[in-house]
């Protein structure tokens, strides 16, 4: 019990200290609506709940790294025609959820950001950044 | 019943009972390195016949015990032998309260642990018996028990279980034909045979190890490794875990010391040597 | 009902805490479930104390670290309903010390 005392006093001054630094950064109002910030684990989760916010979807899978996206989010050969190369970096979650909700996945015209979303509502369970898809969906 | 046996593997006590002979027999000389005395058991599981006349005709085992799955289907009594294992598994899944119990595999070298987790497939049981055979102590290929106290792994090495391709890389592994039961062809999980572990493994099956590497392997994709944040290393042990949040509190925090004392770390591999050397570079950077 | 609502963090002895990465982990004893909580909310929670404030006084402290966009008030007060709703804080029924 003491202890949740300090864990939550320390975060306090470690608020402080950036503060200090000049690190300010947007904490609410940036017009997300208010996403949910909680996972919560119950036994029925099994298998797919997953990384909270800061987990990233990589595009596509390492596995397959240097090969291409397709409009309908198949990952093909490199060169297909209509197809898109993978992503330089991988992207956030709050990257994607934004980008679920209709803005565009970072440094990707309409048609890429398309295709990689397409990617990513396809990612099967065992694949990278499947598991953090999966928190994205979870209602809390 | 019938035919029975009393096993005890790691800190568990097991009653086998049933209704046909050859089930137990084959346990009993699998498990011959295994203390077998009668004592108080911690669970029972029962291969009972799957309805009347069942004993017989086309017989079919019904797995039963203390602790039951409502939706579990009946198996063939060739199978019989890992039907036993599935009703061991199933009451430690089900009834352990003493550790925080993890769908893992684990060894040891020099008195710490590598705990490997994953989905079936991963390789964590294939690879937790080839690096038995490869000087490090076998602890387990299904769960690993983690001392609520102290934070260490209690090994549970029961039989490993073999699944299809993995039964013939361990073939070459090891020699002694005598290791292995019977290749158990079309069962639900594939073709099975079990592999005894090497004596090592059973005499020390009483000797915990401290945690210092977890792993999630995963086998064909190509070689790559992947640090796993703590956030995202708790949320997966927590969804590997059968008694997590049964064990309430005491499962919160050996499982936060678990996470936050343990670098992890998610490993692709194409073959079973690149995992080994793999792993032999990643337990050498450790120290 | 129509009166202000205010929140605040009387219930300690309920909630088990830890830090991991830059999550706080919450287990709450009532329910016997975990949460994983991420930004904001382990800086909201770090703003409460036993004292009951409104969600406008806690906005004032918060904006002394962080910036704050227009949407700030909504947002924080759907984030306060969201940990009473699990248990972590209250909302105004706080026992008197």
């Amino acid at each position: 019990m003491s202890e949740s005392t300090q864990d939550s006093g320390s975060s306090e001054e470690g608020a402080d200290e950036n503060a200090r630094i000049a690190r300010r950064r947007l904490l609410l109002g940036g017009g997300m609506a208010a996403a949910s910030a909680v996972v919560s684990i119950r036994p029925a989760l099994a298998q797919t709940a997953a990384s909270v916010l800061h987990c990233q979807i990589p595009v596509p899978d390492p596995g397959r790294k240097g090969q291409a996206i397709a409009a309908d989010g198949s990952v093909v050969p490199a060169g297909t025609q209509g197809s898109f190369p993978g992503s330089g970096r991988p992207f956030t979650g709050e990257e994607v959820k934004a980008a679920l909700r209709g803005r565009n996945l970072p440094g990707t015209s309409y048609e890429q950001n398309r295709a990689y979303l397409n990617y990513i509502r396809r990612l099967q369970g065992g694949t990278s950044g499947f598991t953090c898809y999966a928190s994205l969906q979870m209602p809390r | 019943m019938r035919h029975s046996l009393t096993l005890t593997i790691g800190p568990a006590r097991f009653r086998i009972g049933s209704a046909w002979k050859e089930p137990i027999a084959r346990l009993r000389a699998l498990y011959a390195a295994y203390p077998q005395e009668e004592g108080v058991a911690d669970f029972t599981v029962r291969l009972e016949p799957a309805g009347v006349g069942r004993r017989w005709w086309r017989p079919s085992v019904r797995i039963a015990g203390d602790h039951m799955l409502p939706d579990a289907l009946p198996m063939a009594l060739r199978h019989g032998l890992l039907a036993a294992e599935m009703g061991m598994n199933l009451q430690m899944a089900l009834g352990w309260r003493r550790h925080l119990l993890i769908h893992a595999s684990s060894v040891e070298k020099d008195g710490r642990a590598l705990v490997m987790t994953g989905e079936s497939g991963s390789g964590k049981s294939t690879l937790a018996a080839l690096l038995g055979e490869r000087g490090w102590r076998f602890m387990g290929d299904e769960f690993a028990l983690i001392d609520l106290a102290d934070g260490k792994v209690h090994p549970f090495p029961r039989l490993v279980s073999l699944k299809n391709a993995s039964v013939a890389a361990m073939r070459v592994e090891v020699v002694d034909g005598a290791r292995f039961g019977p290749l158990m062809r079309g069962t639900p999980k594939g073709d099975i045979a079990h592999l005894v572990p090497p004596a090592a493994a059973t005499a020390r099956m009483g000797e915990a190890a401290a945690p210092a590497l977890l792993l999630f392997p995963r086998y064909g994709f190509a070689r790559d490794i992947r640090p796993v944040g703590q956030g995202e290393a708790f949320m997966r042990l927590t969804q590997a875990s059968t008694n997590y949040v049964a064990l309430g509190e005491a499962g919160f925090e050996t499982l936060h010391r678990f996470v936050t004392g343990v670098p992890a770390l998610a490993v692709d591999y194409e073959s079973g040597e690149e995992a080994l050397e793999l792993i032999d570079a990643l337990w050498a950077d450790l120290s | 009902m129509g009166e202000p609502a205010i929140w605040c963090r009387c219930n300690e002895g309920e909630i088990l805490l830890r830090q991991i990465d830059g999550l706080m982990l919450a287990y709450h004893r009532p329910s016997g479930l975990t949460h994983m909580l991420a930004s904001p909310l382990p800086e909201i929670w770090g703003a409460l104390d036993a004292e009951p404030v409104s969600a406008e006084t806690l906005l004032e402290r918060l904006s002394a670290h962080y910036d704050l966009g227009k949407n700030a008030l909504a947002e924080l007060t759907a984030h306060l309903e969201e940990l009473a709703a699990l248990g972590l804080i209250r909302e105004r029924a706080c026992a008197t010390a």
